[in-house]
């Protein structure tokens, strides 16, 4: 049924992603790939995987950005999944009744049994949360680890979706947005959390924190670094001379 | 977005098709007999139907299509499926009846040129209702569907009945049409290609308020699907070529050719506007750009 839950559970279990600790390594990408290819749906594919012009299905990408003002750069890393939407898009306008939000939590999930491959629900997706699986065409996306976070076969530090269980910086949080006093909505509280492009009138429930401001980037500190970057020429010659040049471009 | 043939095909064949049993609902087709009833119903009806047929090759589960028919409460594209088979089961009805009665039915036919409509509507409400493509996303997209569908149905109608009777007293109604549906079209070209989507790279990654937003390394190496489908930018350096053919072919030839009096022209009219209508169709999935790629290092 695509009509979304009329009367909502207030659990609504999703991801806080905090932009400032995520170093952009991919395991959680890799970790996402492995536990969902062996998980209930058809495996996530992998089309020409080792040749040119590779292509396949992941729930999980790794985009990095570069975020400039006149006197200062960054980089961001940032990783982007189903933001399980409050309102989402991509559930109403299923043909089929494939794709749905559950009541109790609120994850949104595609039934691949039912799913004729249409696509309408990536067009109605504004953040390129899913994707069609190249070999099964049915659409795929990141289901939360619905089969992890319940199961009790799973010892209890593993009942987490598997990008949260491997990340090795602790860069994403999982838990209970709905609930106000949760871990997770206070480090949203606290930190400033937000959601993408709000003027897509989706809600995700999915929050990012934003990075902290770095010290190194402030204008003033800039400023009196910069000549000296500008004028350093190596005062030894040969190897240390060149290493010397290079490392002060880098820096 | 890109311009899937299977997806051109389908919205702009079966529009004809519906634009065609839209005017033979409110009867105002030439029916001589009933070979001529016939042989109308089997135009409009193969049409529309190929256009369906077009729009399941797009699928990857054809064989569960009849699933889309569930979901009418919320998604417009189930409801253009259940309105498609309504309309074709209805002008069935209503073509037997008449064969059978040798009248044909007021009431039948009213039904059948309204749910004609009503089918164009939710066709172009797929697209008309995703945010996501600002373009789409505007109030005027299902009257182009619609202004496009009843222009089409009458080019056919006055070419099928010059080739019967020689002659076609629609000409006059077919050039107002015409000229409705190219100004719509010139309108929503202007003010929907102006709608600027309120998204941007700033927005979507919520780093805004921190300074400008590019990307600087992408997930992966090759094209995903994503960009595949929805990151499709050739055709905007043709733009505007494209849309002159579009509009000649589809508006301007067929006003000029039905006041020619060119027998043959008049008969090959529908040909010549339904290029131009695929052309038009192709720029508009080609033209529109999808929120997705502002993580792609688009900027729209
Ligand atoms: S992120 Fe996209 S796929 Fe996930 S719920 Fe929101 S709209 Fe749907
Ligand atoms: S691709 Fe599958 S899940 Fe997505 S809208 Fe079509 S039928 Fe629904
Ligand atoms: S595993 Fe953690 S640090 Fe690595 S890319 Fe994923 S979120 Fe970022």
């Amino acid at each position: 049924m695509t009509m979304l839950p009329e009367n909502p559970s207030a659990k609504k279990l999703g991801l806080v992603i905090d932009l400032d600790i995520c170093v952009g390594c991919h395991a959680c990408v890799v970790n996402c790939k492995e536990w969902n290819t062996g998980s209930e749906g058809a495996p996530l594919s992998d089309v020409n995987a080792y040749g040119a012009q590779q292509t396949g299905a992941w729930l999980n990408r790794i985009h990095t950005f570069e975020v400039t003002t006149d006197s200062t750069a960054q980089v961001v890393h940032f990783p982007k999944s189903c933001l399980h939407c409050t309102d989402a898009p991509c559930v109403t306008v299923c043909p089929t009744g494939a794709s749905y939000k559950r009541v109790e939590d609120g994850i949104v999930l595609v039934n691949e049994d039912h799913c004729i491959g249409c696509g309408l629900c990536a067009w109605a997706c504004p953040y390129g949360a899913r994707e069609m699986d190249p070999v099964e065409q049915v659409m795929k996306k990141c289901t939360l680890c619905v089969d992890r976070i319940y199961n009790e076969n799973l010892p209890e530090e593993d009942r987490v979706p598997a990008c949260v269980r491997t990340c090795p910086t602790g860069a994403r949080a999982f838990g209970d947005l709905g609930d106000p006093d949760s871990d997770v909505s206070q480090l949203v509280r606290e930190r400033g959390g937000f959601d993408l492009m709000p003027e897509q009138q989706t809600s995700p429930v999915n929050k990012y924190l934003p990075p902290r401001e770095k010290r190194h980037l402030i204008a003033s500190d800039r400023a009196s670094t910069e000549p000296e970057a500008n004028s350093s020429k190596p005062d030894v010659e040969g190897f240390w001379g060149w290493v010397d040049s290079a490392l002060a471009k880098l820096s | 977005m890109r311009p899937a043939w299977s997806i051109i095909v389908f919205t702009s064949l079966s529009g004809l098709g519906l634009g065609m049993l839209f005017w033979f609902g409110l009867g105002m087709v030439v029916i001589e007999d009933p070979r001529d009833l016939i042989l109308f119903v089997i135009l409009g009806l193969s049409a529309v139907s190929i256009g369906l047929m077009s729009s399941l090759l797009h699928l990857g589960h054809p064989e569960r299509a009849w699933r889309a028919l569930s979901q009418w409460r919320s998604s417009w594209l189930s409801r253009e499926g259940v309105c498609a088979v309504a309309t074709i089961a209805l002008t069935l009805v209503y073509a037997a009846v008449w064969y059978l009665d040798g009248e044909r039915s007021l009431v039948l036919g009213l039904v059948v040129s309204v749910l004609s409509l009503v089918t164009v509507w939710t066709t172009a409400m797929i697209y008309g209702s995703l945010r996501t493509v600002a373009r789409w996303y505007h109030p005027l997209t299902p009257w182009v569907y619609l202004a496009l569908s009843a222009c089409g149905g009458l080019v056919v109608i006055v070419a099928w009945e010059q080739s019967l009777l020689g002659e076609s007293g629609l000409i006059e109604l077919a050039t107002v049409a015409l000229l409705i549906a190219l100004a719509v079209k010139a309108i929503w070209w202007k003010r929907a290609g102006r709608q600027q989507s309120s998204s941007t790279p700033e927005t979507a990654t919520g780093l805004g308020s921190m300074g400008q937003v590019d990307l600087l390394m992408a997930p992966h190496t090759e094209e995903n699907w994503l960009q595949h489908e929805m990151g499709f930018v050739v055709a905007r350096r043709h733009v505007n070529r494209l849309s002159q053919i579009a509009f000649g072919l589809a508006f301007i030839v067929p006003m000029i050719a039905l006041w020619s009096g060119i027998a043959w022209l008049i008969i090959s009219l529908p040909i010549i506007h339904f290029v131009g209508i695929l052309t038009e169709r192709w720029l508009f999935f080609a033209e529109a750009k999808h929120a997705v790629t502002l993580y792609y290092g688009e900027r729209h």
